[in-house]
């Protein structure tokens, strides 16, 4: 993949595919350690010890349709190209935790890219997971999620319009998909202006 | 970068819009978000299909995702599904050829035959 945004992506579906109620996506960039950590953590149905196992392993899958599995397998490669690596930790019943950790400031470190693309379409494609978003550079940070973004949707501004009920299909609605990436796009580039403009030069805007 | 003003007044927009929708569905529109799909360009034929029904208006048009469905080398792949049950895969999707197929397809009813790779 070329951007980490499109291996958080794919690493979500196996979330979704997990029956998760409730998924979390951290993004955690510390510049002074020159660390990156990238979390996906679910409650959907885990796996057991042996599926743990060969989970990252491209050529062991739970699928019957095909041989392959690879998209683990992939994120662990982006990672230890990058001095990093991609720990699994699932429980069966409980849930599935993934943890990929890079040099931040490794050449061969693919851009982290465009992740109000990413949560939007995973928020919007469903509306009844809840989706927990968090990013953070230094020591700036900010938050999102499925239930604030609702939250959001019942404030308004607009003196004509009689309240609607604001329920959760309403994230599905193509419009809403649209405002949420521009919501995220707007949090976005205002962490990374106030970290990345303190240190000029050095560090490109990790846009990708 | 879009100013708060201008992030009320699109929420507001969206929430207007959706207030005439009856929750009817007419179509759905599946996009292929495997692997496969995504190292293809899934992602953004999803946001050019989501941009395409939101700037048309439809409000009986659902998007939503899926996993591999097996036809790797035709990835991005999208199914075009009507309410009468009649589905259509559509192979080699582009984010411009995703918007025709809205228009062609999804609002006036010609699927586009050249680049349907299973129908049922």
């Amino acid at each position: 993949m070329r951007e980490l945004s499109l291996h958080i992506l794919d690493i979500v579906q196996n979330s979704l595919k997990a029956g998760s109620r409730t998924i979390t996506i951290e993004v955690i960039e510390d510049l002074g350690l020159d660390r990156m950590e990238i979390r996906v953590k679910d409650d959907g149905k885990g796996m057991s010890k042996e599926i743990s196992k060969g989970a990252a392993d491209p050529f062991y899958t739970t699928r019957k349709t095909r041989k392959v599995g690879l998209g683990l397998a992939m994120f662990r490669t982006a990672a230890e190209v990058c001095d990093g690596y991609l720990e699994i930790d699932s429980v069966e019943g409980k849930g599935t935790d993934i943890k990929a950790v890079f040099r931040h400031s490794h050449i061969d470190r693919i851009p982290l890219g465009d992740m109000s693309q990413t949560i939007s379409l995973i928020v919007g494609a469903n509306p009844y997971v809840e989706i927990i978003y968090f990013h953070r550079i230094e020591d700036k940070e900010f938050k999102i999620s499925s239930t604030s973004i609702l939250n959001m949707l019942e404030e308004t501004e607009d003196e004509c319009s009689d309240s609607i009920w604001v329920k959760r299909d309403l994230l599905s609605e193509p419009k809403v998909i649209s405002w949420i990436k521009e919501l995220i796009k707007v949090e976005e580039e205002h962490i990374q202006e106030v970290s990345f403009g303190e240190i000029s030069g050095r560090i490109k805007k990790d846009e990708g | 970068m879009k100013s708060v003003e201008e992030l009320k007044k699109m929420r507001d927009e969206a929430k207007k819009m959706t207030r005439l929708r009856e929750r009817g569905e007419r179509m759905k529109i599946i996009v292929s978000m495997g692997t496969c799909g995504i190292a293809a360009g899934a992602r953004a034929v999803m946001v050019s299909l989501v941009d395409e029904v939101a700037k048309r208006g439809l409000d009986d048009v659902v998007i939503t995702q899926t996993g591999c469905i097996g036809l790797c080398d035709k990835e991005p792949i999208i199914i075009v599904e009507s309410s009468d049950g009649e589905r259509m895969t559509y192979g080699d999707i582009t984010e411009e050829n995703a918007r025709r197929i809205v228009v062609e397809h999804v609002i006036n009813g010609r699927p586009i035959g050249q680049l349907i790779i299973a129908r049922d």
